[in-house]
């Protein structure tokens, strides 16, 4: 079966924009005085620089709605806090009405899925009525129950924040937690800055309050926690991984294009989506030729298998050409981690989507991804007896195994400790009659000769030779 | 009785399994992502300290500041 990397990468572009098109959209409301930082804060922890001059839209008296086309984001942000009671009060009964009218539609992208409610830790206190209005509003809300977090903001004094934190709490409100927030980088004095933090932190707490459906979509606005981002990419890799390993099992020969490799597609446009990068058909064009390590746009469906699983440690020498389960999550476990890193590196600008434009630029990337992969977490699983890992390719040693294939270890996939390559050569040809004793030096039944197996089996026997002239 | 084209058979199969490779699996992967991702996010935020959130203080950059 061939395999063309333009179109692996045609279908994969469907699958990001199929992705991103299908994101749920968040809606938070972000209440506080003018001056408590709000708009720094949106923009700090959402790409898109939403909270700017004329960007929000009037919606009721004292709330606009800030959001741009296409990204899946509504900010409501509150006006007139700081004009008094009164005006207070008005806010909190928009809020509520506005968070019943997103309940009646029944509509997740309608709901509010959270509030911010800022305090300017600079000013050192929270007023009493801000208090009382928390206390209001958490009775209101009682039956909708959209979670509030105690925003922090201008948090360069760990001190004041933290007494200010202590304050708040002690207050015993129905609120989900108050974070300190430092959202840019504060200038002390001349000689010390107090480096901005706590954003990862804000995100992290929302994400544990949404809804399952709406996680995607906060990894994909926010920009505040790389680490979250990479976090659930790895999921979605070893969720991906699991499905391969089930697929990989499927006794027909072509199972690995219809169901491997569309799951290793969606699961491209799902890291791509988390991360909320613009990626072009070149950049997968030229990550699908790093990946396989030729420039060629179409490579043969065992060469693939075969080159993939050569940069995976232990896997590819022996079973190039056959897909087993195992072989299948190991292949979309490598490939989803490679597909990470990338992600990685046009998120940090180690490298930009125009470099790869030329012929230069692409090789270059090549290399540095090379290099880059190597340093990445993968196991060596045994090859066959004697055989060493670096005759095969240049990789160090004492790496780990990634934790999706250890759960499926782990969950009894495979006896020993470490899946052996040679353990699934010998399960696979235990079940034809005659191809164990080809293993051990007899020959290949004719049933199997030309089957993916039978490869696998002349693969290993000249791998078994080899080591045997090298012993002797 | 009708024979039945091994070949018609073959893509019949290979349609089957691409409707549920490209449709089917990357839905219920999705679905196992977030509830994994949910379930590691609860244990993880549970660890942070949030009693000693600060910022950490740094000289300024001296060489960077005179090249501007």
């Amino acid at each position: 079966m061939e395999f063309n990397t333009e179109k692996f990468a045609e279908e994969a572009l469907k699958s990001i924009q199929g992705n991103i098109a299908n994101l749920n959209t968040l809606n938070i409301i972000v209440v506080g005085k003018t001056g408590a930082g709000k708009s720094t804060l949106i923009n700090s922890v959402f790409r898109e620089d939403l909270a700017t001059e004329g960007m929000g839209k009037p919606v009721t008296d004292h709330m606009s709605k800030i959001s741009k086309e296409g990204f899946p984001l509504n900010i409501y942000d509150t006006r007139g806090f700081e004009l008094g009671r009164d005006a207070q009060i008005q806010v909190r009964n928009e809020i509520i009405e506005t968070i019943k009218e997103g309940v009646k539609t029944k509509d997740v992208n309608k709901a509010i899925h959270c509030i911010w409610y800022c305090v300017n830790t600079a000013t050192n206190r929270i007023e009493p009525e801000e208090i009382d209005w928390l206390r209001e509003f958490a009775k209101e809300n009682a039956l909708t129950n959209v979670p509030v977090i105690v925003v922090l903001t201008q948090s360069f004094s760990k001190k004041n924040a933290q007494a200010l934190r202590q304050l708040v709490l002690d207050e015993k409100l129905d609120v989900l937690q108050v974070v300190p927030v430092l959202a840019k980088d504060y200038e002390i004095d001349e000689d010390y800055i107090a480096k901005a933090y706590g954003l990862d932190v804000l995100i992290q707490v929302m994400a544990e309050a949404l809804p399952d459906e709406l996680l995607s979509t906060l990894l994909n606005v926010q920009r505040a926690s790389l680490d979250l981002k990479r976090y659930y990419a790895r999921t979605a890799v070893a969720a991906a991984a699991s499905a391969a390993f089930g697929e990989g099992f499927m006794p027909i020969p072509f199972a690995d294009s219809a169901l491997i490799i569309p799951t290793q597609i969606a699961m491209i446009g799902s890291i791509t989506a988390i991360f909320g990068l613009e990626v072009s058909k070149s950049i997968i064009v030229t990550f699908a030729s790093a990946m396989l390590g030729t420039s060629g746009a179409t490579v043969a469906g065992r060469a693939i298998s075969s080159t993939l699983l050569k940069i995976i440690p232990g896997a590819g020498s022996v079973l190039g050409g056959t897909i087993s389960g195992s072989t299948a999550a190991f292949v979309t476990t490598t490939l989803g981690e490679a597909y990470i890193l990338l992600m990685e590196m046009l998120w940090l600008g180690e490298f930009n989507a125009t470099d790869l434009e030329t012929a230069a630029g692409r090789a270059q990337f090549r290399e540095l991804f090379k290099e880059r992969l190597a340093d990445r977490t993968s196991k060596v699983s045994d090859l066959p007896e004697g055989h060493s890992i670096n005759d095969v390719m240049d990789l160090p040693d004492n790496v780990q195994i990634p934790d999706s294939i250890q759960s499926m270890i782990d969950k009894g996939m495979a006896q020993a400790e470490n899946i052996s390559v040679t353990d699934l050569l010998f399960d696979a040809a235990s079940k034809v009659p005659g191809a164990i004793e080809s293993l051990m030096g007899g020959e290949l039944p004719e049933s199997i000769k030309k089957s993916k197996l039978g490869k696998a089996i002349e693969v290993y026997k000249i791998l078994s030779a080899e080591e045997d002239n090298k012993n002797e | 009785m009708a024979v039945v084209n091994p070949k018609l058979v073959s893509i019949g199969v290979f349609a089957g399994m691409a409707a549920v490779g490209s449709t089917i699996v990357p839905a219920m992967t999705k679905k196992a992502t977030n509830k994994a991702a949910k379930q590691k996010l609860t244990k993880a935020t549970a660890n942070i300290d949030f009693e000693n959130m600060g910022p950490e203080i740094v000289r300024k950059d001296k060489s960077s500041e005179e090249e501007e």
